[in-house]
């Protein structure tokens, strides 16, 4: 594999642990539209980790722990907004942080921070699947009916005894961890961070990934990431096109399947196995 | 006011939103094993009292003792874990969940977040030990167990009601506040409310039921409580409350036909 | 020169207000954040700039601005908006993302990606009122400011589709029962803020020499502060908040720089959000509101 496909594929990773933080958030019906101020945290600070000295893992591990921390101290006052407010709320934050970094002496500022210590590719794969794995898992367990169930009717939910704050708190904290995760992962790779990189854009494609890819299912985020990173890729004569692509995609989605390219009782599996029986 | 005092217990109970007093001193109580219809006209407060007695609302003053313990002011999962459990008056069923999966996730409502977390899915709650037998018993004694792997939105509405009840039996609860359950139902479908109603009285529960269906409250309750603007009118034995001319007068105006 | 500033910052604080009063109408009436405004306000501006660098008379150029946000606003209205869920939130919120990524892209192509300077024009040449002077174009931004304010309200309180715009801002079903024509309401909304958006991005061109999609984002984010603090709800609310904002923007990027300047407003967008979202003017009601 050529390094320009390792690279397509790093940047996939990323954006789906990106996309997936926006799920999870969104799964107890939070919009988090600041998954680039998590991600610039878990960046920052698994940077300034490395070049202390710390071995990589672990300073992808610190910078996960950074952003979770982050994610669990603004859920508790996300708690008292909804809807638009809250992604309004989110998208603040995302706008505070970035200036954060910008003013912040020992984080290199506007110059921001080189000489990060390289990632090998597959530790950074590894990363990303057993992440991943954890969070399908996460999927599966009785917890995330309790998850669906605040979704559905949160009012409900507590009245069937869940403590629902406990529940969207720790979905903040796990949204932070995964967008940290995704910072860590990205400082490493481009061995180099500003906070330019940490933009609005990251944060809006972060919640594009999830509602094109399907937001009731884990693997709508993996699918939404996939396609729309690798779609330049697939689609060489639309380059300059790219964006309004897109955007027409996402329309198109939004229009006639709002719940996304996935939908909720379809495993992967299913929809792979249909379509070869459909092709054979 | 003095007596024996009830599963709960509700003392001067008030709450004001802004300038109006929802809920104005009201004391009443309902015991183990007695069903209380709570009555009066629409915007009367019936509501607002179910959510004062579950935790939605704290009021602004008096109490709300359940089982001796106060309880005003507590997080309503909390008093929901330790034996209250209601319905409401519209479905507030989780379209995407299934019957089954309303039945477990009240059943362990009671264990940490953190140990479900490690639960994985299948998990047998069919055997599972319930107020009235097993969840498979329970689930065919409310005909729904052929329909266990049905998601919400795809029940009949008189399923829905059904699994309501349902969910709130997986609780375990003493106290059950039941909020119109017969509304949108037919006459036989409110004979087997009021069947299950009775059922769940001998076990010993404690049934507070707020209805509009005058004789289905006359069929099933032991005691009748009426409030109108928030206050408490009477309390009285069904064909009592029928006759007293304040009842009527609170309803003055209203579509009952009280013949 | 603090009065310098102070001129300066009520000045941007005009084009603000116009932003702030654009996204408003979106969000009190229909409950959508809509994200294409800059990409409408920037290409407001864009086509301004061709208009006179064609030589068009002014008013030719502001009513084409105006119109062409007028236009893409309707677009939007009617290929996105009206097509989807309008009770999700996220699903309204991506949509004007997804219209707002296909205007980004036609600017690059036609215009390209570089910022575009404004012809040096006879407006742009300084008055001295004497402590500080100001450019024949701010004093326009102001005014038109004004007119387009005083229009809005006008407009909101004294006639037919003024009310049906209050009533369906309060409750869209209650409204439709009623008979009011919602649909007319809904178009009308981002018509009118369509408009404003194109006309403040010819100010804002015209004002500082130069208009760029960064600079479209940038103004865009001060408009959503300027709304979210006046009130989200409140008309009235946007247009004082944005004079209050582009004053603090000039000041505290005087004197402290603008990252810090950022930091602050942003962190006190973040803390209004949460402790009073409805703002400093708005009605909490709005905020209860099960369309939000």
């Amino acid at each position: 594999m050529s390094i320009y496909q390792v690279g397509l594929l790093v940047q996939v990773c990323i954006n789906i642990l990106l996309g997936m933080s926006v799920y999870v958030a969104l799964s107890t019906r939070q919009l988090n539209l600041g998954a680039a101020g998590f991600m610039a945290v878990g960046a920052y600070t698994a940077a300034m980790a490395s070049i202390a000295g710390i071995p990589i893992s672990v300073s992808l591990l610190l910078g996960m722990l950074g952003a979770m921390v982050v994610g669990l101290l603004i859920g508790l006052p996300a708690l008292r907004v909804s809807g638009i407010y809250l992604a309004m709320a989110t998208f603040a934050f995302g706008l505070v942080m970035e200036s954060v970094f910008l003013v912040l002496p020992f984080a290199g500022q506007a110059r921001g921070l080189a000489g990060i210590p390289p990632i090998e590719p597959i530790v950074l794969f590894v990363w990303t699947a057993v992440v991943l794995s954890g969070v399908f898992l996460l999927t599966r367990t009785q917890f995330w009916f309790r998850v669906r169930s605040i979704h559905d009717d949160e009012f409900a939910a507590s009245m069937t005894g869940l403590n629902v704050t406990t529940v969207k708190i720790a979905m903040f904290g796990l949204s932070g961890a995964l967008a940290g995760l995704a910072g860590g992962m990205y400082a490493h790779w481009f061995v180099y961070v500003e906070p330019s990189a940490f933009s609005v854009e990251v944060s809006i494609f972060a919640a594009l990934y999830v509602i094109f890819g399907g937001r009731q299912s884990f693997w709508g985020p993996v699918v939404g990431a996939t396609i729309l990173t690798l779609l330049p890729e697939f689609a060489r004569g639309l380059d300059s096109w790219r964006p309004a692509f897109i955007g027409v995609a996402l329309l198109v989605i939004l229009i006639l399947r709002p719940s996304g390219l996935i939908g909720r009782g379809t495993s992967l599996l299913t929809l792979l196995v249909r379509r070869v029986g459909r092709t054979s | 006011m003095t007596g024996r005092e009830g599963l709960l217990q509700t003392r001067e109970l008030s709450i004001q939103f802004g300038g109006i007093r929802a809920v104005d001193g009201i004391d009443f109580s309902v015991h183990a094993g007695e069903v209380v219809g709570l009555i009066g006209p629409n915007g009367a407060g019936k509501t607002t009292l179910l959510n004062l007695i579950t935790g939605v609302y704290k009021p602004t003053s008096g109490a709300v003792f359940f089982d001796g313990t106060r309880i005003d002011g507590q997080a309503p999962h909390l008093i929901a874990r330790s034996g209250i459990a209601r319905t409401f008056q519209n479905i507030r069923l989780f379209q995407s969940l299934t019957v089954m999966e309303h039945a477990q996730l009240a059943l362990g409502s009671a264990s940490s977040h953190l140990k479900s977390a490690f639960q994985l899915k299948p998990v047998d709650y069919a055997g599972e030990a319930t107020l009235m037998g097993t969840v498979e018993e329970t689930l065919n004694r409310f005909g729904l167990w052929d329909q266990r792997t049905q998601v919400a939105s795809g029940l009949s509405y008189g399923l829905q009601r059904r699994l309501e009840i349902v969910r709130a039996l997986m609780l375990h609860p003493q106290l059950l506040l039941l909020d119109e359950p017969t509304a949108g139902m037919n006459e036989d479908e409110a004979v087997e409310v009021a069947d299950l109603i009775r059922l769940l009285r001998n076990l010993g529960l404690g049934i507070l039921l707020i209805e509009h269906n005058m004789p289905f409250v006359a069929h099933t309750c032991d005691r009748v409580v009426v409030i109108n603007f928030g206050r408490h009118i009477t309390t009285g034995l069904p064909e009592e409350v029928r006759r007293d001319p304040r009842v009527l007068e609170a309803y003055l105006g209203g579509d009952h036909d009280y013949s | 020169m603090l009065l310098q500033l102070i001129v300066n910052g009520l000045l941007l604080g005009g084009i603000y207000a116009l932003v702030a009063l654009a996204f408003s109408l979106n969000m009190g009436i229909l409950g959508v954040l809509n994200l294409a405004t800059p990409q409408i306000f920037l290409i407001g501006a864009l086509v301004g700039l061709t208009l006179l660098n064609g030589h068009a008379p002014f008013v030719f150029v502001l009513l084409g601005s105006m119109a062409v946000g007028g236009v893409l606003s309707l677009i939007l209205e009617m290929v996105g908006y009206r097509l989807v869920d309008k009770s999700d939130i996220v699903v309204t919120l991506l949509t004007t993302v997804a219209f707002g990524l296909v205007l980004e892209n036609i600017v690059e192509q036609v215009w390209g990606s570089q910022a575009q300077f404004f012809p040096k024009s006879d407006l742009a040449s300084k008055i001295d009122l004497g402590p500080v002077n100001v450019t024949a174009v701010q004093l326009l931004g102001i005014g038109l400011a004004i007119v387009l304010v005083a229009g809005l309200a006008a407009t909101v309180n004294h006639t037919a589709l003024g009310r049906s715009l209050r009533a369906v801002a309060q409750n869209r079903d209650a409204a439709a029962i009623l008979g009011l024509r919602v649909r007319r309401a809904e178009v009308a909304t981002f018509l009118i803020a369509g408009v404003l958006a194109g006309g403040a991005g010819l100010l804002l061109g015209l004002n500082y020499g130069v208009i760029s999609l960064e600079f479209g984002i940038t103004i865009g984010i001060s408009g959503i502060a300027a709304m979210i603090l006046g009130g989200v709800d409140n008309l009235w609310g946007a247009v004082l908040a944005g004079p209050f904002l582009g004053l603090a923007t000039v000041l505290g990027t005087s004197y402290l720089g603008a990252n810090y300047n950022n930091l602050l407003v942003f962190g006190l967008l973040a803390v209004v959000l949460v402790v009073r979202p409805q703002g400093l003017l708005g009605s909490a009601r709005h905020t209860v509101n099960r369309r939000v």
